[in-house]
């Protein structure tokens, strides 16, 4: 069995994959973490707001 | 960095490889058992680590009551997700006890092409007032034709429906779903149920079961 077949088995075929992709994207609960990730581009990561409060409260 | 797919209150089993085929773990944090994979940097959240993410929740969910975590952030350490976990607690056990129980379903049919309505002749007013007119009656033609097609599935899908706890419906640009939350318990009567689905309308596209990502879509408080 190959790796696709194997997702597919879990996942569905081609046509709900991108329902898949749209769950874990946009569906789900949410757990705030402390660095955000980005969907595309060059900048993957955004460093969250309580990281950077964090940050602050350090040494000068 | 530390990425969470989800949340168990009994220890799950995972075989597959996460996000950037990092191992994924089984880790008490907070009271939960939590499965999550751990990474030198912050993954992306792309196509691949999407798929990855998908897999390892829904093999999970199938197994064991699971709360799917949306991919969106990373936590620094152990620490950080427990302080989370701890901060989040009441919130995240009420998902849990409303959705983690069961499976996802997806119907979906392709939206019906609405009739384009007929500009009211009768009307006496001004481009602007005949621009609203047409405009109420495309959103009056639009919801007929998506209770059509939402009647049309559940009178094929009626097996699979009576299984199900709970359901939710959306309109995307794909076409008109209705998401089912059925039991896990219910699993082999419910993939019957969706073959009768798929047969009674063969139109009808058919997903699931996964993980209970529809039903488990609450944010923290602002």
């Amino acid at each position: 069995m190959t790796a696709d077949t194997d997702l597919d088995r879990l996942l569905g075929s081609d046509a709900t994959l991108v329902d898949v992709l749209d769950r874990v994207l946009e569906r789900g609960v949410v757990v705030s973490g402390d660095v955000v990730l980005s969907v595309a581009g060059v900048d993957l990561v955004h460093v969250g707001l309580r990281l950077s409060l964090r940050g602050l409260d350090g040494p000068l | 960095m530390i990425l969470l797919y989800g949340l168990a209150r009994d220890v799950p089993t995972v075989s597959r490889p996460g996000v950037e085929d990092a191992e994924v773990r089984v880790v008490r944090v907070a009271g939960w058992w939590a499965v999550l994979s751990e990474h030198g940097h912050a993954p992306g959240r792309d196509r691949e680590a999407a798929l990855a993410h998908a897999a390892v929740s829904t093999e999970v969910a199938l197994e064991t009551a699971f709360l799917p975590v949306r991919l969106r952030a990373a936590h620094q350490d152990r620490a950080s997700l427990a302080s989370e976990l701890e901060r989040e607690q009441q919130r995240l056990a009420a998902a849990f006890d409303a959705c983690a129980h069961g499976l996802e379903w997806l119907l979906r049919l392709p939206a019906s092409s609405a009739p384009s309505p007929r500009p009211d002749e009768t009307a006496s007013g001004g481009p602007g007032t005949t621009y609203l007119l047409q405009r109420a009656a495309q959103e009056r033609s639009s919801a007929v034709a998506r209770d059509h097609d939402l009647a049309r599935i559940a009178a094929a899908a009626r097996p699979l429906q009576r299984l199900a706890e709970a359901s939710r419906d959306a309109t995307t640009a794909r076409g008109v779903e209705r998401c089912l939350l059925v039991p896990r318990a219910r699993l082999a009567e419910a993939r019957a149920a969706a073959e009768i689905a798929q047969r009674e309308l063969p139109t009808l596209t058919l997903g699931g079961p996964w993980a209970p990502w529809s039903f488990a879509d609450t944010e923290p408080a602002p």
